[in-house]
């Protein structure tokens, strides 16, 4: 059964630790509502609920979710490191392609920390940690610090060994995502900087200088999701966006097997699911117009474009030097800034990539916009670990922004939710 | 498309906190190759697995089914409080239901601390906040911890409401109780007088020591597939049919009916019941064993009424009549429940799943309930969600068709060690 992105939504990705930052069910409540006010649907309409988090106790979905409506629908709290937000919309894209619901709510959010990710649980097995031993044995290139860009950084320090890539390459590609941003309204950091200041900020490990790292954020994002049968009958066809194709791979013996720095940071993971999307759809990566893919470190989108057969294995650096990894070239990656500038929820981020992507694919972009679209891809990664990639195509040809009020600008929408608060009747 | 449950395992249910208690990959690892051997597949076979556990950081279900095998598959980590475990197995019912897989794990598992429930993020939103401020409004207050003065409340209400005594929730523990003491996973084993239980130290409303639930360490797994695979495997004796699975969460009646049993979840595990009796056609009195949600002797009390096993109002005359036990109309936790088996959190669900399915299949050795056709299990998180789940047996042959299967841990635990690795 075929199944339609109708309505999407998400708050601005902000710096997280600050006294009045929203909590955790004010941004999730926001992202949903705005979901929901741009499919054209009341919460009623949702029949069951994915929602991604990590940091929070358990039932922190239902929390949120109640904040829009309480109607006893089956609810899910799903979690997957990093690749969080599309594991939920991955679980609600299943539910409806075998018939189970009509119409699904794949929420996600995050309320960080300041500074690197830490374990809340040090009093068992963490589950990382034959990564991070791995990590450390394998490399050439030893440092002190935290987990996540050794692992990263030691994946670029492999493709330089094995294929004559350049730290330069990498820092293009910080160069890029922070330019990107400064058109994206919703991003956490909207600051262009030359590649000088991005290779020249503190260096972290390998080819990884402190630009080229994610940072950590609070945010929220939403998907409405429904059938064929739910988007004809409430006249949503020129909004709507259909998941083609998607897969969720976990690691095999290849994550430990092949001695590789690269496996460890999930690229074969990544390899594999986007195989099954290309092998299941019958597209080829070059018909892919927009891909928003998961650059917690410059070094993951570098090796992640050959994952992705956006170029051929070893061919990044070259790819990156032709400019082929942005507008005016052959696809448009993370348009949105990526997590490096955007920020990095974790429970979000999966979900702020398919808002981006279905507003490329419906002309809603703004200055960000791609044109000539026909497919935008998503990769989103988590270490321990999941990896989902799904694959978009608008169902026509019509202008995806079907009413007055629909809008991907944060701004104009918050007016909206401003007056909305105002009519409210008052009790 | 018809669900199946044809392989379960679990692992005793223990004390938490002790240095040299296995660690969770170790336990679920272990929980999952039960599985695997009473369905007699290879990891291999399974396509999707959903992972329930709610104290741990994220992947802690990979780290975990990585001991086991690697083969790529989707892997979701789920968890709903108390119903975490029964929450995957809903899931994967769900994906096989919608043809999406043909062999799935549903894996529970926890590592716990002693004492009550705490909330590890304390700087942010509890999710049981809204409950916890309406209980102590409309309720009595203690000292105790929250889980016991919500559910002690619940019991206080229906005390008030149905002229119900202490005593009748004291008598459900003394039956919990008893029945362990036939159980080998359970984590314990004693038996007590109605006596012992009523002047065990008092915590909230009726609720006594003795009728609360410890903390425990533990995993429980089973193997859900469809019917085709049931055939091709060879599956057919030792097949239980999941015939109907349903979660609920809160409604507004949660809060609306200003009702301390409703702030417990009555209200949806109701839903959740009469959900299930809708869709199977099968009626309350239809149903020979029940495994439920007794995280204390009063929530056993109210979903007694809850799950249409009685009337409302009628909990105290259907425990006075020993309808709740061997020798009445219905056992009730034969395994001992959650008071005296024990509640890991994300273990608990499935670990239902699988004294059921042993009770279907003639598997249930001392425990045995006779002429078995339903099955009914309910468990429940506050925050929340409940989830029901009615089961059969396939067909009526011997559920046990090798002679290496059994549902005791010490000859499993033999085996085990004469082959290690299957």
């Amino acid at each position: 059964m075929r199944v339609f992105v109708i309505g999407v939504g998400m708050t601005k990705f902000i710096k997280p630790g600050k006294d009045d930052n929203p909590d955790y069910p004010i941004m999730a409540a926001q992202a949903t509502r705005r979901a929901l006010h741009d499919s054209g649907l009341t919460f009623k309409d949702v029949k069951m609920a994915a929602v991604g988090y990590v940091y929070g106790d358990s039932t922190c979905g239902q929390r949120a979710v109640y904040e829009v409506g309480m109607t006893g629908i089956p609810i899910y709290n799903v979690n997957n490191n990093c690749s969080t937000g599309s594991s939920a919309l991955h679980l609600a894209q299943q539910f409806i392609t075998g018939g189970l619901y009509d119409c699904a709510l794949a929420l996600g959010f995050e309320k960080m920390e300041k500074g690197s990710l830490t374990l809340k649980f040090p009093d068992r097995t963490q589950p990382v940690d034959k990564l991070i031993n791995y990590t450390d044995e394998w490399s050439t290139e030893k440092s002190k610090g935290p987990w996540a860009p050794k692992i990263f950084g030691n994946a670029g320090v492999e493709h330089m060994q094995k294929f004559g890539t350049k730290p330069e390459h990498f820092a293009k590609i910080a160069f890029k995502n922070h330019l990107h941003s400064t058109r994206n309204p919703y991003s956490q950091f909207r600051d262009k900087y030359t590649l000088e200041e991005i290779i020249k900020s503190p260096k972290i490990h390998g080819p990884l200088t402190k630009l080229q790292c994610c940072p950590t954020s609070d945010g929220a994002a939403a998907a409405i999701l429904c059938s064929e049968k739910f988007m004809l009958e409430h006249n949503l066809q020129d909004q709507a966006v259909e998941i083609v194709g998607c897969a969720l791979t976990t690691d095999n013996e290849s994550t430990f097997a092949q001695k590789s720095l690269m496996n460890l940071a999930g690229y074969d993971m990544s390899r594999r699911a986007a195989e099954q999307v290309y092998k299941k759809t019958g597209v080829d990566p070059k018909q892919i117009g927009a891909v928003e893919l998961h650059d917690c470190f410059s070094a993951n989108e570098l090796i992640t474009y050959e994952a992705l057969g956006l170029c051929g294995v070893g061919k990044a650096g070259e790819f990156i030097d032709k400019g082929d990894n942005t507008y005016g070239g052959r696809v448009v990656v993370n348009p949105s800034g990526g997590l490096i500038s955007k920020g990095h929820p974790l429970g979000a981020t999966g979900l702020a990539q398919c808002a981006e992507l279905c507003w490329q694919l419906r002309g809603m972009a703004e200055d960000r916009q791609i044109k000539n679209l026909n497919y935008a891809l998503q990769h989103n990664i988590g270490l321990g670990g999941a990896c989902v990639v799904i694959l978009y195509k608008k169902f026509n040809q019509k202008n995806g922004k079907v009413r007055a009020d629909q809008s991907a600008n944060p701004d104009i929408l918050e007016k909206i939710e401003a007056q909305k608060q105002q009519e409210r009747p008052r009790l | 498309m018809n669900v199946y449950v044809v392989g379960v395992g679990m692992t005793k249910f223990i004390k938490p906190g002790r240095d040299g208690n296995p660690d969770y990959p170790e336990m679920a690892a272990q929980a999952t190759r039960r599985a695997l051997r009473d369905a007699n597949i290879p990891y291999s076979s399974v396509q999707v697995a959903s992972i329930g556990y709610v104290y741990g950081d994220s992947t802690c279900g990979q780290r975990a089914l990585y001991e086991v095998g690697m083969s790529g598959i989707p892997v979701y980590n789920v968890n709903n409080n108390c119903s975490t475990g029964s929450s995957a197995l809903h899931m994967v019912s769900q994906l096989l239901k919608g043809g999406l897989y043909d062999c799935a794990l549903a894996l529970g598992f926890e590592k716990m601390e002693k004492g009550s429930l705490n909330m590890k993020f304390p700087d942010r939103t509890q999710p049981l906040d809204k409950i916890v401020l309406k209980t102590m409004e409309v309720g009595e207050q203690s000292s105790a911890p929250f889980a016991p003065q919500i559910f002690g409340n619940a019991g206080i209400e229906h005390m008030k409401k149905y002229g119900t005594k202490p005593e009748h929730f004291a008598l459900i523990a003394y039956k919990n109780h008893l029945h362990s003491t036939r159980n080998p996973y359970s984590q314990f084993r004693d038996k007590y007088t109605l006596q012992e239980i009523i002047t065990s130290p008092k915590i909230h409303g009726p609720l006594t020591k003795l009728q609360c639930c410890p903390t425990s360490d533990g995993a429980a797994a089973a193997i859900v597939c469809t019917e085709k695979f049931v055939l091709q495997h060879n599956l057919q004796d030792q097949a239980v049919q999941i015939l109907g699975i349903t979660m609920t969460t809160d409604s507004e009646k949660t809060f609306t009916d200003q009702s301390l049993m409703n702030l417990a979840g009555y209200e949806m595990s109701k839903r959740a019941a009469q959900q299930i009796y809708q869709q199977t056609g099968v009626k309350p009195s239809q149903v020979g064993v029940c495994e439920l949600h007794d995280c204390f002797s009063a929530n056993e009390l109210i979903t007694y009424e809850a799950l249409g096993l009685c009337e409302e109002g009628k909990a105290g005359d259907f425990i006075d009549k020993g309808y709740n036990t061997y020798g009445g109309r219905v056992v009730v936790n034969p395994s001992g429940g959650l008071i005296s088996k024990g509640h890991p959190l994300g273990a608990t669900g499935l670990a239902q799943c699988a004294e059921l399915c042993w009770q279907l299949r003639g598997m249930a050795e001392e425990r045995q309930v006779p002429g078995l056709q339903y099955a009914l299990q309910h468990n429940i998180g506050l925050g929340g969600a409940c989830i029901v789940a009615l089961y059969k047996k396939y067909n009526t042959k011997s559920g046990r068709p090798r002679k290496d299967q059994t549902s005791n841990p010490d000859i499993l635990e033999k085996l085990e060690k004469e082959q290690p690795k299957l």
